[in-house]
């Protein structure tokens, strides 16, 4: 069989006849769905993780972060602005006359 | 499912990606659509029911805290989801010295666990299919997660690929080069038996 055929499977072609393979995997589907576990994970386990995963930190965090990102710039800037200040008075400010 | 809806489920579902960043409920509509195959696909790896509660936990804690950061690259979630799952279950495996990959052997063939006598014709079925499971078990770790992904996930070779980092028909040419001799040995037990 050549590769052609079976893309053609993959995108399940019409009326196409089933290459022999994919009886081997038809096979290993049923027999991995039979599992009594198959796909169920217990219905404790996934209520417990929906209410951890709902009471994370991270979603308030996310909703706020513009808010903390504007009060951090703001007291960046703030900070900015005060050292300018500073050294602007200590640089106008004159130097004390030498002592004689 | 037309080329036009399926572009409309992936931007459905981008918008809902969009609003699970900030909103608890939004993340759990995801959770309850992906939970049952992450489950399954880490369950199918690590063989028991604790370590596959405990590692899916875990990758949805890993998919929340990393969300902010996702970018849609036009695959679906699920691919993303895989690709933490099969990270988390690499760490697990890393970290256990009992290397168990993809434990297969603790599942049973169907009416196994029943016990009861089976017909002629049905019990020949089952030495097949316990044969089938024979081979499978022997494969090479990454073959075996190959035909995990597409025999109980149903992935398309596109989203195996970003799951495996490997390309599109790497993936291909490996599916089918593994069904092929797969089936070269069923047959071959086949012939035996007809001797």
């Amino acid at each position: 069989m050549d590769m052609g055929v079976y893309m053609d499977m993959e995108n399940n072609a019409v009326n196409q006849e089933l290459p022999e393979e994919m009886a081997v995997m038809r096979n290993l589907q049923g027999l991995l769905r039979d599992q009594p576990t198959f796909g169920r994970p217990k219905n404790e386990f996934r209520q417990a993780l929906r209410q951890r995963l709902a009471g994370s930190r991270l979603f308030a965090l996310r909703r706020n972060l513009g808010a903390i990102w504007v009060v951090s710039l703001s007291v960046l800037w703030l900070f900015t602005a005060a050292i300018a200040l500073g050294l602007f008075i200590a640089g106008k400010k004159k130097p004390s006359a030498p002592a004689v | 499912m037309s080329i036009h809806s399926n572009k409309q489920v992936h931007e459905e579902e981008h918008a809902l990606i969009e609003r699970a960043k900030t909103e608890p409920e939004a993340f759990g509509m995801l959770y309850e659509s992906y939970l049952d195959r992450i489950y399954r696909y880490v369950y199918y790896r690590v063989g028991n029911t604790q370590d596959a509660e405990d590692i899916t936990a875990r990758v949805f804690f890993k998919a929340l805290t990393h969300l902010g950061s996702y970018r849609h690259q036009g695959l679906p979630f699920s691919a993303w989801l895989y690709r933490i799952a099969h990270n988390q279950v690499a760490n697990f495996h890393r970290d256990n010295s009992r290397y168990q990959e993809t434990s297969l052997e603790s599942l049973t063939l169907p009416g196994e666990a029943s016990r009861q006598p089976l017909p002629e014709n049905e019990s020949a079925d089952q030495q097949e299919l316990a044969y089938l499971l024979s081979l499978v078990r022997d494969l090479p770790a990454y073959q075996r997660e190959l035909l995990i992904l597409k025999a109980v996930d149903n992935l398309s070779n596109q989203e195996i690929a970003v799951i495996m980092r490997r390309s599109e028909s790497a993936i291909k040419s490996l599916y089918h080069r593994v069904l092929r001799s797969l089936r070269a040995r069923m047959e071959a037990q086949h012939g035996q038996r007809n001797l």
